[in-house]
């Protein structure tokens, strides 16, 4: 019999696998996280990297999210429910901003209503705006003495990767990994700013 | 013409979830030497890690337990709230336990009295003991048989 048809991993599999993480193992799992909450922005509702990684994990071991040993390690199982998780997420907070606009713009057309009610949101999403811009605009200005980085930064924010990213810049593998790691370290140097992004409640 | 408005959460977001995936992509080596350039302590960062994994494990082993516990309530309450027609008088209840007993002595084993203790049982065991047999479905002939006028 093919080992491509194990089953499910038991959550006393689970438990091994996690008590058999490296520190490499997790160091990569809570950068993981910390990004993928980074980028839901003011859409986080308060959640941090810690609520994702629990979720991933909560979610694996009641078998919402099967981890199949044979067919992927148990890092890469972890990673790819918080880019799912993260992503839900992300779909269903900004429906509900879109519900909420909806809402509130509709009232605004009405006399009767509440003034006070019909501002309160457009408020708490001005301040998240600022908080967004004022996070991106440091980044961009910490990696301003290094011209490819700078230039991989703004790709980025276009939505370019990979291939298509280096073509278009014309630059190489590694220079697009120096690039991305000099991002990451100037991320986590302003990680404050970031955190202060993902803790906005509306 | 107005001016586009910038997406600022759109630009942040394809930046980290891009930085994200190349975390993903990371040898151990890389990652490892990042941590030490950053000054970070391994250990401590780890055991920080780990410990928000182990917390979801306490917390589904916790969650699995109340829901067994619950089952068992909900199974011991319908065992004492179901209704079965047994006789109404106590000595008829015994009497009919002494029949059961007798015509099928392999049914003891389902209970924890012995026919020959019959007589010194209380007559909450009677009862308790009938419930028992009716629950595991061995008096359902008996108990489900219409009544003939």
């Amino acid at each position: 019999m093919k080992a491509d048809k194990k089953e499910a991993a038991s959550p006393d599999e689970i438990s091994q696998a996690m008590v058999g993480l490296t520190a490499a193992d997790l160091r990569k799992l809570q950068k993981y996280a910390r990004f993928r909450m980074a980028a839901l922005g003011g859409l986080s509702r308060g959640r941090d990297y810690e609520d994702l990684l629990e979720e991933a994990m909560t979610a694996t071991l009641d078998g919402r999210r099967a981890w199949r040993e044979s067919s992927v390690t148990f890092v890469n199982h972890l990673i790819a429910v918080m880019r799912s998780t993260s992503d839900n997420w992300a779909t269903k907070e900004d429906q509900r901003e879109v519900v909420e606009a909806e809402l509130y713009g509709a009232s605004q057309d009405d006399e009767a209503d509440d003034l006070l009610g019909a501002v309160k949101p457009t408020t708490a999403s001005q301040e998240r705006q600022m908080i967004e811009k004022g996070a991106l605009e440091a980044l961009e200005v910490s990696v301003s003495d290094d011209s490819i980085a700078r230039e991989v930064l703004s790709a980025l924010q276009l939505g370019l990767k990979g291939q298509e990213l280096k073509d278009t810049l014309r630059i190489t593998e590694d220079q697009l990994r120096a690039a991305m790691r000099k991002i990451d370290r100037r991320t986590q140097a302003l990680q404050p700013r970031f955190a202060a992004v993902a803790r906005r409640k509306e | 013409m107005p001016k586009k408005q910038r997406d600022y959460r759109g630009e942040l977001g394809e930046v980290m979830n891009a930085l994200a995936e190349a975390v993903a992509e990371a040898s151990d080596e890389e990652l490892l030497a990042e941590a030490q350039e950053a000054g970070l302590d391994l250990e401590t960062e780890a055991e920080s890690v780990r410990a928000i994994l182990r917390r979801s494990v306490e917390k589904f082993k916790k969650r699995k337990l109340e829901q067994a516990r619950r089952d068992y309530e909900l199974a011991s309450s319908a065992l004492f709230t179901k209704i079965y027609h047994f006789p109404e008088t106590p000595r008829e209840k015994r009497n009919l336990l002494t029949n059961i007993l007798a015509a099928q002595p392999q049914m003891q084993g389902m209970l924890t009295v012995q026919f020959r203790e019959l007589d010194q049982l209380s007559d909450e065991d009677i009862e308790s003991s009938l419930r028992k047999l009716a629950e595991l479905g061995m008096l359902d002939d008996l108990l489900e048989k219409p009544n003939e006028e």
